[in-house]
């Protein structure tokens, strides 16, 4: 199963983003859309989940499918608790007690226990982005829409980070499009990698991986000459 | 360490207060007239004076009173338009001349017009309501128009009801706004109230009594009366600052 993008056009104003854009995201795998910042990565998050409307296009299995966002920032509610944020998205589907399970489940997940009464702004960067990561899985979605999640991360809470991401995906593999312009996380993470370039943006190449997340190395000859090809495309 | 640093937040609160009456008390010798300065103990007499007549309570009862009431209606007022205002831009610019004109027109325009329009009763709510207003409903509608976009999109990518994104978003999100307008106008809308009554002379006032006082040339109770009216003053804006931080909870 796919989910597939035909004729998609946006504009901004005098800025057209996409004209024609096609593109074919494989269900229950994580795909990753490569891209400099400013070619419309974002941009195609947002069609995707509705926050702006397309001037065009045909989306195909993407109807009356649910749909998680992790953003670049964690934006949570300031006077939500950790508990409240993750409950907030879920009232309107699960009863109450059945609200309070599932969140308390996602936030030990994320390894925040300790903080479920805690409002944001007593919290870390790193443990807010791992609240949105605990909401958007919490929230039963078919589809994950994640927008460089780990881009104002340092290095050594990016990689927990994403430890605690694919162990989630590992037992929930939900379809996930990952937007990023860090090449070691698309190599990593992506099982389809998308490089988008240019304005309108177009897909000029794309790549399949298919071992295991688990497995990766990025000292891997295999996964070095993907890196290499990438860089090669985004320079070029 | 904190209940260090309050300790000597009261302490220089203290010294701030000593060297405000070694001034006045010395300044008071140099005059040498209690009519034109009483000293600082002669004011303290007046006050217990004052305490001792019986319609000290239902003076500052009523006084009081009216602030409220004035407060009240700017508040909800105040909430109300500049919420909707927040929302709807035709609103938002019928407003603004109204706001140009109420801010920009002297206090005492206010009353004497008040006085010709309602009973001594009202006067010093109508003038309180006025000064009170502009400074809430300006808050709220900053407050609107500052929601952060960010979280209204990631609400509406999961999908939350509009009712739900009032209630659960905009309301706590405009309630600091509303907090801060609150600390802001009381004491704004209580000095109308007080000037008020000094011209309309309702029947039991702080103003009344003043304007008593004055005409007696019974300058310590004058000052006496002004002390009291401070002290209320600052009692309520003490008052909202702690409700205030039981309410917005979450940013301390």
């Amino acid at each position: 199963m796919y989910i597939e993008i035909k004729n998609l056009s946006k504009n901004f104003k005098n800025l057209t983003v996409f004209k024609d854009f096609a593109i074919r995201v494989p269900e229950n795998k994580i795909t990753v859309i490569i891209g400099e910042s400013g070619c419309g990565k974002t941009t195609l998050l947002n069609l995707l989940s509705g926050i702006y409307p397309a001037d065009n296009g045909i989306f195909k299995n993407l109807k009356h499918r649910s749909i998680s966002y992790i953003f670049q920032e964690p934006r949570l509610l300031e006077w939500k608790t950790v508990k409240g944020n993750i409950e907030f998205v879920l009232t309107d589907i699960y009863s109450k007690n059945k609200r309070r399970k599932i969140t308390e489940k996602f936030i030990t997940l994320v390894g925040l226990e300790r903080f479920s009464d805690y409002y944001p702004l007593q919290l870390s960067g790193g443990m807010s982005q791992r609240v949105a990561v605990a909401r958007a899985f919490a929230f039963p979605s078919d589809i994950l829409l994640m927008d460089e999640p780990f881009k104002q991360l340092d290095f050594k809470l990016k990689k927990d980070i994403l430890a605690s991401f694919l162990n989630l995906w590992q037992t929930d593999k939900r379809t996930v499009i990952f937007v990023t312009h860090d090449i070691e996380e698309a190599v990593m993470l992506g099982n389809d990698i998308f490089v988008l370039k240019g304005l309108p943006a177009k897909i000029v190449n794309n790549f399949k991986i298919g071992k295991n997340q688990f497995d990766r190395n990025l000292s891997n000859g295999n996964l070095i000459g993907i890196k290499n090809d990438i860089i090669k495309i985004m320079n070029s | 360490m904190d209940k260090i640093n309050k300790k000597k937040d009261y302490l220089i609160l203290l010294a701030a207060i000593s060297i405000l009456l070694i001034i006045w008390k010395i300044v008071s010798l140099m005059i040498d007239s209690e009519i034109i300065l009483p000293s600082p103990e002669s004011t303290f007499i007046g006050i217990i004076e004052i305490a001792r007549q019986d319609d000290f309570l239902s003076a500052v009862f009523h006084s009081i009173t009216r602030g409220l009431i004035g407060f009240v209606i700017s508040f909800l007022s105040g909430i109300v338009l500049g919420i909707v205002s927040g929302f709807s831009n035709i609103l938002y610019k019928l407003m603004e001349p109204v706001l140009v004109i109420i801010k920009s027109i002297p206090l005492i325009s206010i009353i004497l017009i008040s006085l010709i329009w309602f009973n001594s009763e009202n006067v010093p709510i109508f003038a309180s309501f006025l000064v009170s207003f502009p400074i809430v409903y300006t808050n709220i509608t900053e407050g609107v128009k500052n929601i952060d976009k960010k979280i209204l999109e990631m609400a509406k990518s999961y999908k939350i009801t509009k009712t739900r994104v009032l209630i659960e978003i905009y309301i706590p999100a405009i309630l600091p706004f509303i907090i801060a307008s609150a600390v802001s106008s009381v004491g704004i809308g209580w000095k109308a109230v007080i000037a008020a009554e000094v011209l309309s002379n309702p029947l039991k006032a702080i103003g009344t009594d003043m304007q008593l006082s004055k005409i007696y040339l019974e300058t310590d109770k004058v000052l006496a009366w002004t002390i009291v009216a401070i002290l209320i003053s600052y009692l309520s804006e003490l008052l909202i600052k702690i409700i205030g931080k039981k309410i917005v909870k979450w940013k301390y």
